[in-house]
């Protein structure tokens, strides 16, 4: 258990070294949250309600998608797929210990740095600024900080479940690539789902994505958050299942195959 | 006559975390046309610092360095155009495309015309064995192979001066045997002139007529290869089989200092210093007295001297400071 | 001169050939590229189609934007994407830099002509046709005229984001590490200039159609495209000012990338 928090602190710390980027993260983060908000004022001008979300939902929606954008496409997305290809990845594999569990934990080291040096200030600064729809009571924050550690985890589950594609082939990226557009349209990091259509919004709600952002804004602003935190409990344990699935596959091809 | 290379009183700062550092610490020396130098120093002496300012890459901090008539860092490009540089750990080759193609951008990159560079290029093929690689993308030649076409590529447009940096490092001994077989052709028949930086000190021995030592920044030893045994005392060692093995050799006035270090059986090492006695008058002196079944001579390593300056020991009066 | 740009044309064939190498890879990419573009006006329609107009602006007018922003962030991206903070920190720390110095040409010649990418023309090429399926869309005759300040418009756009490139690669020269903080303005602001300018506080206005002009270069040929008027200080006749105002911030961009090289020769690394 001791071994597992080492880890976690270890991310946290690895991720602490990058101070410049962390600045210039911050810089990007409060730029697009700037024009989105431009954007999004000048749209509910026009209409005060769209898809049940008035102009406080989308704003709370805007920051809390800056907050967390570089929490779920982190810089470091291809690390685990490297590895693979250079053959370390094996190391991992002579470990004692889960494997799957320390990638998790050192992957979420690092991102609660990041939503701690990033996500929280931003998001807090933005609520000072702005008319956010953000938890009043400390109980209602600390489940939005869950939510968020919660869509942290279905991240690296996510990326984690892409970079496998490593094992199979050394092209890993092409797939990714197409599909990466697609993912954020999908996943709500372009426009709110509630704005879709009904069957895509059905589509979009129902599959793992929506534990990425959908479900912390819900959380924030107080519309179905039971509902989104249980749906994104649901999806780190059917991701959790299918990640282990999938690493024991790909360990045994990778020790008879070779690196 | 001016020099290839002159440099004079020659300083680079750095500003560092630390606070300054002073890589290079005043150096001077002028290397003529035609010389092969070697460029020795332990790690962080200075080396690189000083051929990057004399290839035009780094502004000096203070002094003078003039190469082939130019000033460096003023007039970069159009000393690109007379100068050859070689990493030994990184490619100036075109990576997947095939090694002809490599040549063929050097010719426009040089504006080499045709005709001349149609004729270097065949020359270079032959001296390095580069023919059936030219089809190959660069990715896929060896180690060995590779080296043989950056040579090539550097040497193509004919440059007045050629700077290498370990241009053997990780080579096996057949591809270090070819790329010193053609750096001395090159140094010979061409009058190429040739700046080595290397860690290698075979390089050293089998190509250079020269040696220069930085350390800390500053010149330590600027001179030949015989000239560093004599001035640090170098000795070396005489190696002679005995026909009775019971034999003791004794020394006598006359041996000038000559010692039998060791015996083995019918085996006699006796070292002795370069000034002191010469090969010939020793073998004589113990084949008056004794009688030999073989002998031989083995010369001092310069490994061992060089280690010694590194090290900071032993150094000789008037050179360095 | 000429035979000088030769040299360049040819090392950008040489790059060319050498992406063309791994046929499939370059395609996915290059699909990928035009992919985002797809994903960012599908997802602008969507909104566009709930809420009406933005500013006053239909889908369609805001989607023209959007390609010819994207069009030149293409353009720009497939000649000076080396320039970027993450790519150029590390050519300058491998010591690949040091060895462009040591050839007869411009550093900055040799890194766009060696570097040229183009998946990034999947960007131009996505960004062109959202410009003509938003004409349509916006019933748009298009005139000679009115090709042609679309054609300014990119062109110049692209000037100011190899502009913003340049000088963050001045950066770079300065810091060694490099920050992605740069970025912001080349992707920020293709992201900005998708939608009508009169949407935007002043601050951001004065930011990019004075000091940025990227605003500047998309909008105002837009307005002409459009037969729309712009915003009070932003009329469409103020078209005549976007070419200058790009020559001079690739101008100094320019500046700045000279200042970086020569305080890098000067510093060492």
């Amino acid at each position: 258990m001791r071994a597992y928090w080492a880890m976690l602190l270890a991310g946290f710390r690895r991720q602490a070294t990058y101070r410049l980027a962390a600045v210039s993260g911050l810089a990007t983060n409060a730029f697009f949250g700037v024009v989105r908000t431009a954007i999004f004022l000048a749209l509910y001008r026009e209409q005060a309600l769209v898809g049940g979300l008035d102009v406080r939902d989308a704003l709370t929606y805007v920051w809390v998608l800056e907050a967390l954008f570089g929490v779920i496409f982190v810089t470091w997305i291809w690390e685990t797929a490297e590895s693979v290809r250079s053959g370390d990845f094996v190391v991992e594999l002579l470990r004692p210990g889960d494997p799957y569990l320390r990638l998790l934990v050192f992957d979420l080291g690092r991102t609660l740095n990041l939503l701690a040096v990033r996500a929280v200030p931003a998001l807090w600064l933005a609520s000072l600024l702005l008319p956010l729809r953000l938890p009043a009571s400390a109980g209602g924050l600390a489940l939005l900080a869950a939510s968020g550690v919660l869509a942290a985890v279905v991240g690296f589950q996510l990326r984690f479940l892409y970079c496998a594609a490593a094992f199979w082939t050394p092209d890993y990226r092409a797939v990714w690539m197409l599909a990466l557009p697609l993912i954020w349209l999908a996943s709500g990091f372009m426009i709110p789902v509630e704005y879709f259509p009904a069957p895509l919004r059905l589509l979009a709600e129902a599959g793992p994505l929506s534990a990425l952002l959908t479900a912390p804004v819900r959380v924030a602003t107080g519309r179905a958050a039971g509902a989104a935190l249980l749906v994104q409990l649901t999806w780190v344990a059917l991701l959790g299942a299918v990640g282990r699935l999938v690493l024991t596959v790909a360990s045994r091809r990778l020790v008879v195959h070779g690196g | 006559m001016p020099a290839m290379i002159e440099v004079e009183g020659l300083r680079k700062r750095f500003r560092t975390r630390r606070g300054p550092v002073e890589a290079v610490a005043g150096i001077d020396f002028r290397v003529e046309a035609g010389e092969f130098v070697g460029y020795a120093g332990p790690n962080g002496a200075g080396k690189s610092t000083t051929v990057k300012m004399m290839s035009g890459i780094l502004l000096p901090s203070g002094g003078r360095v003039v190469v082939d008539g130019l000033v460096p860092f003023q007039q970069r490009k159009r000393l690109a155009r007379r100068i050859g540089v070689v990493f030994g750990q990184r490619s100036q080759l075109w990576w997947d495309l095939p090694l002809a193609d490599s040549f063929d951008l050097v010719r426009h990159l040089y504006r080499l015309p045709a005709a001349s560079w149609r004729r270097r290029l065949d020359e270079l093929t032959g001296l390095l064995d580069l023919g059936p690689l030219l089809p190959r993308p660069v990715r896929t030649l060896s180690l060995g192979q590779r080296m043989r076409a950056e040579l090539a590529a550097a040497v193509l447009p004919a440059p007045g001066i050629l700077f290498l940096d370990e241009p053997t490092i990780g080579l096996d001994i057949e591809a270090k045997a070819a790329v010193r077989g053609f750096l001395r052709h090159l140094n010979a028949a061409d009058r190429t002139t040739i700046i080595l930086t290397t860690h290698d000190l075979e390089d050293i021995t089998e190509l250079c007529g020269r040696l220069i030592i930085i350390d800390h920044g500053l010149i330590v030893y600027d001179g030949t290869i015989d000239d560093l045994h004599t001035a640090y005392g170098s000795t070396r060692m005489l190696v002679v089989d005995l026909a009775d093995p019971a034999t003791v050799l004794t020394t006598g006035p006359d041996w000038a200092g000559a010692q039998v270090v060791r015996a083995q059986g019918h085996r006699r090492w006796v070292r002795f210093a370069r000034d002191g006695i010469s090969a010939a008058q020793l073998v004589a002196l113990i084949l008056a007295d004794h009688q030999v079944l073989d002998l031989s001579i083995v010369e001092p390593d310069i490994e061992d001297v060089i280690r010694r300056i590194y090290r900071g020991e032993t150094r000789p009066p008037g050179q360095g400071r | 001169m000429a035979e000088g740009l030769l040299v360049y044309l040819r090392l950008a064939a040489a790059a060319v050939r050498a992406n063309a190498r791994r046929p499939v890879f370059l395609a996915a990419r290059t699909l990928a590229s035009g992919t985002i573009v797809a994903a960012e006006v599908a997802g602008m329609v969507l909104l566009l189609d709930r809420f009406g107009t933005v500013g006053g602006w239909r889908a369609a007018e805001v989607v023209l934007l959007a390609g010819l922003a994207f069009a030149s962030q293409g353009l720009a991206l497939t000649l000076g994407t080396r320039l970027e903070a993450d790519d150029l920190s590390l050519l300058v720390r491998k010591g690949t830099f040091d060895q462009v110095l040591t050839r007869p040409v411009s550093p900055l010649g040799w890194i766009v002509a060696s570097y040229v990418d183009t998946r990034y023309l999947g960007r131009l090429l996505a960004g062109v046709g959202a410009v003509v399926w938003a004409g349509a869309r916006a019933g748009v005759e298009w005139t000679p005229g009115r090709v042609g300040l679309a054609a300014l418009a990119v062109t110049c756009a692209a000037a100011i984001v190899f502009g913003v490139l340049l000088l963050s690669a001045a950066f770079t020269f300065l810091t060694v590490q490099g920050s992605e903080a740069t970025n912001v303005l080349v992707y920020g602001g293709t992201y900005l200039t998708s939608y009508p300018m009169q949407i935007y506080g002043s601050a951001l206005r004065l930011l990019f159609l004075w000091v940025v002009p990227l605003g500047l270069a998309i909008y105002v040929p837009a307005l002409g495209v459009l037969g729309r008027q712009g915003p009070p200080g932003v009329p469409a006749s103020l078209a005549w000012l976007t070419a200058p105002a790009a020559a001079a911030f690739l101008a100094a961009g320019g500046l700045a990338w000279r200042g970086g090289v020569r305080r890098y020769v000067g510093a060492g690394s």
